[in-house]
């Protein structure tokens, strides 16, 4: 069964998710969560979907501010109300626990997530995300600035081949379409948002399994990110996926989706 | 999500469509067709799989499912049922299609492919025979109007899923979900098909065709399958050992594999 929705976040702002579930009826499926990059939607994680659905119950939300979802009040966008709109989605689809994974800045949200409400997570896993973007990063490849003098559609084209590899024209173009409803006046509030507050330390926090996906090397961020992130998580599953690029959700799907689901056996066997 | 659109005849049809391929490369289709007494919803575990590599259409046969129960003046046969798969076909654009069905969604799908040879480009049979020849259906009904529908399958069950080997829960949920039926459409659905027997046309099938026989024959006539695979030029017979005849029920990730292994083989070029 899948449905695609809007729903009201406890804010008053309208979001959307798509769901995938075929699962056995008679069961009480686990809830997983699939958080897509920021400039992206959840159109980016489809390929996930068929490698997850037959065991669990798949929901892949929009961020506020990306696809379907609306961006919300201007004042309103924090790192505990980004958290909240996860949370709410769980009490949605009634489950008192999900298993989350997090792409990029989708993998900061969970993992912030993950801190406020830990009682929440079944586990969390973070793919080519890091816990925080050091000021450095936005700020060397001017990313806002780009993005507010040539809009969203142009940056990504000029920055896909550190994002998606060497995928070809088709994929590339669907790539760029599947950022949707983002919008640059919405990203001055996001990147800096997402810029703020490291929370790598805290990572040790966090006792629950936590994998981390990582490629390698990954064009957009430096190593040191990720190995300093290993050091902090207690019950880490660390994969490495070598050749692929920043966006690899997007990219090799499969692969991704495969790890993952291992990860997903060996925590609900526990 | 289910979407509907409405026959020649003024029935309401709904159908599913479930599409998991590459959204930026054309995708061949699959379409499903579900036996007697069942829905689309009943071939939930064999989709994920599918629907990764094919557009995956799952049609609730009229009467069936989602689908409106015709009123009993609407004329009733086996070309009536053509009929709504090709219109189905029509409105989705869509001038053929791979088919996937189980025993009476597979008697459409012969019939299809033998009389609408452009539209199927290839079968995959999962307990079907070329009809449903003899008393066993007509049996069933004439219990269940007296007995019950619950106590009559319930009794039979193990005849469409192995009480030794499945999951009790599936069968529950499988004998519940029969249970919701109209008696009254199937005394004129599963009785037309009784009537029914076309194994002399099945050597006009063109395409390619998978035929999944249930070793255990709880249900029909058991020699069929091997005289299928005789008269069908472009056939192949895969027996499941002592299976039942709802082998998409209760076996749905072996006739995944096998289906995606059948079409692989068969079209090549379709690399998904």
């Amino acid at each position: 069964m899948t449905h695609a929705s809007h729903w009201t976040a406890s804010d008053g702002t309208r979001l959307f998710y798509r769901y995938d579930d075929f699962t056995d009826p008679w069961k009480e499926a686990p809830l997983v969560v699939l958080v897509h990059p920021g400039l992206g939607s959840s159109q980016r994680l489809f390929g996930w979907v068929s490698h997850l659905a037959r065991t669990y119950r798949v929901v892949r939300p929009d961020i506020r501010g990306h696809g379907k979802s609306e961006p919300g009040p201007e004042s309103g966008l924090t790192h505990e109300r980004l958290a909240l709109d996860l949370i709410e989605l769980f009490d949605h689809f009634g489950a008192t626990r999900a298993h989350v994974m997090g792409s990029s800045a989708g993998g900061m949200i969970a993992g912030r997530a993950a801190l406020r409400h830990p009682q929440r997570f079944r586990s969390l896993a973070m793919y080519a995300a890091t816990a925080g973007i050091p000021p450095s990063r936005p700020a060397k490849g001017n990313w806002l600035e780009r993005v507010g003098r040539d809009g969203v559609r142009k940056f990504l084209e000029e920055t896909a081949r550190d994002r998606i590899g060497d995928a070809s024209p088709e994929h590339v173009r669907w790539y760029i379409e599947s950022a949707e409803g983002v919008t640059p006046q919405f990203l001055a509030r996001f990147v800096p948002l997402m810029a703020s507050d490291d929370f790598t330390e805290r990572l040790r926090e966090l006792d629950m399994p936590i994998m981390l996906g990582v490629p390698d090397p990954d064009p957009m961020v430096d190593r040191s990110e990720y190995a300093r992130m290993r050091e902090y998580v207690r019950q880490l599953t660390y994969v490495e996926f070598s050749g692929a690029s920043h966006s690899m959700t997007a990219e090799i799907p499969d692969a991704c989706a495969r790890a993952y689901s291992e990860f997903l056996a060996k925590v609900e066997a526990q | 999500m289910k979407q509907t659109f409405t026959t020649s005849d003024g029935i309401r049809l709904a159908y599913y469509i479930d599409d998991y391929t590459d959204p930026w490369k054309p995708a061949p289709t699959l379409l499903m067709l579900h036996s007697a007494m069942s829905s689309s919803k009943r071939f939930y575990s064999m989709v994920p799989g599918l629907a990764k590599h094919y557009r995956v259409i799952r049609l609730d046969s009229r009467g069936h499912g989602e689908s409106e129960v015709p009123a009993s003046d609407v004329p009733h046969d086996k070309w009536r049922l053509n009929k709504d798969v090709l219109e189905l076909l029509d409105a989705l654009g869509l001038q053929s299609t791979h088919i996937l069905a189980g025993s009476a969604g597979g008697y459409t799908a012969q019939l299809l492919a033998i009389h609408h040879p452009g539209r199927v480009r290839s079968l995959v049979l999962l307990s079907a025979t070329p009809g449903f020849r003899g008393d066993q259906g007509k049996s069933w009904l004439r219990e269940s109007k007296t007995r019950g529908m619950r106590a009559v399958f319930g009794e039979t069950i193990d005849e469409r899923i192995p009480v030794a080997e499945a999951d009790p829960r599936l069968i529950e949920w499988v004998l519940g979900e029969i249970c919701k039926n109209d008696l009254a459409w199937l005394e004129r659905f599963i009785g037309h098909w009784t009537d029914t027997w076309f194994m002399d046309d099945v050597s006009q099938i063109q395409c390619p065709t998978l035929i999944v026989e249930p070793g255990a024959h709880p249900i029909g006539t058991g020699a069929a399958f091997a005289e299928m695979e005789q008269r069908i030029p472009e056939a192949e017979r895969i027996v499941y050992e002592n299976g039942r005849h709802n082998v998409f029920d209760y076996l749905p990730e072996r006739c995944v594999a096998d289906a995606l292994a059948f079409l692989k083989k068969h079209f090549p070029e379709e690399r998904t």
